[in-house]
C-alpha cells in the first residue's frame, strides 16, 4: 500500500474542517450551557445559603424576643405582686388608723358623756344641798342668833374694808 | 354724803345700824344707812357701800359652796 500524501493532506483539511464545525457549534454551546447551568447552581446555593442564613437570624430575633417578652411578663409580675403588696400594707395602715380613731372618738364621746352625767349629778347633789342647808338655817336661827350673826358678819365687813 | 344700804334677813336693832354708821363715818365721813329686809338671804348682812358690796349673807355663801361643788 502506497502513502498517498494529497490523500493525507485531504484528510488532514478534512478532518480539521470536521473538528473546527464540531468546536464551533456543538462544544462552544455546549460548554456555555455548562457555565450558564454552574452559574444558575451557584446563585441558587447563594440564595439558599442566604435563606438559612436568614432563617437562622430570625430564629435567633425570634428567640431574644421571645426571651425579652417573657423577662418583661416577669417584670411586669414582680411588679403587680409589688404594687398588691404596697397596696394591701397600705389598707391595713389605713384599716388600722381608721380603726383607732374610731376607738378614740368612742373614748371621747364615752368621756363626754361620763363628764356631762357627773356634771348633772352633781348640780343635783348641790341643789339638794343647799335646798336642806336653807331649810335647815332658817329652822335654826331664832331672832337672837340672827343679830348674834349679823353682828359678827359686820365685824369681817369692817376688818376687809 | 355716802348711801349705805344694808340688808339682812330680820330687821336689825338700832344699836346695830349705829355700829355701822360709826364704822363707816370713821372712814368715809358723812354716811346714809337705809335698812333693806330681805329674808331670802336667810342670815348674815349685805353691805352696799356706794358701788361696792360687802355680801356676807348664809344665801351667799351657800352659793359659793353651791359654785364650788359644781366646780369639783
Amino acid at each position: 500500500m502506497e502513502i498517498q500524501l494529497p490523500q493525507i493532506i485531504f484528510q488532514i483539511i478534512n478532518f480539521s474542517v470536521v473538528v473546527g464545525a464540531l468546536t464551533y457549534l456543538l462544544y462552544k454551546p455546549i460548554i456555555k450551557i455548562l457555565e450558564e447551568r454552574a452559574t444558575k447552581i451557584a446563585k441558587a446555593e447563594e440564595a439558599a445559603a442566604k435563606s438559612l442564613s436568614e432563617a437562622d437570624k430570625i430564629e435567633v430575633t425570634k428567640k431574644v424576643a421571645k426571651k425579652d417578652a417573657e423577662k418583661q411578663a416577669q417584670q411586669i409580675i414582680e411588679e403587680a405582686k409589688i404594687t398588691a403588696k404596697k397596696q394591701a400594707e397600705q389598707i391595713r395602715i389605713d384599716a388600722k388608723s381608721e380603726g383607732k380613731d374610731i376607738i378614740e372618738k368612742m373614748k371621747k364621746d364615752w368621756q363626754q358623756e361620763q363628764n356631762k352625767q357627773l356634771k348633772m349629778m352633781r348640780e343635783e347633789f348641790s341643789k339638794a344641798v343647799i335646798t336642806v342647808s336653807e331649810k335647815v338655817m332658817n329652822e335654826t336661827l331664832n331672832q337672837k342668833k340672827h343679830l348674834e350673826l349679823i353682828d359678827q358678819e359686820l365685824d369681817s365687813i369692817f376688818k376687809s374694808i | 354724803m355716802l348711801s349705805v344700804q344694808v340688808i339682812t334677813a330680820i330687821k336689825p336693832t338700832q344699836e346695830i345700824l349705829t355700829k355701822i354708821k360709826k364704822k363707816l363715818e370713821a372712814k368715809y365721813q358723812q354716811v346714809k344707812i337705809e335698812s333693806i329686809v330681805d329674808p331670802s338671804v336667810i342670815g348674815g348682812v349685805n353691805l352696799v357701800v356706794g358701788s361696792d358690796s360687802f355680801d356676807n349673807t348664809i344665801k351667799n355663801k351657800l352659793k359659793k359652796i353651791q359654785t364650788l361643788l359644781i366646780k369639783e
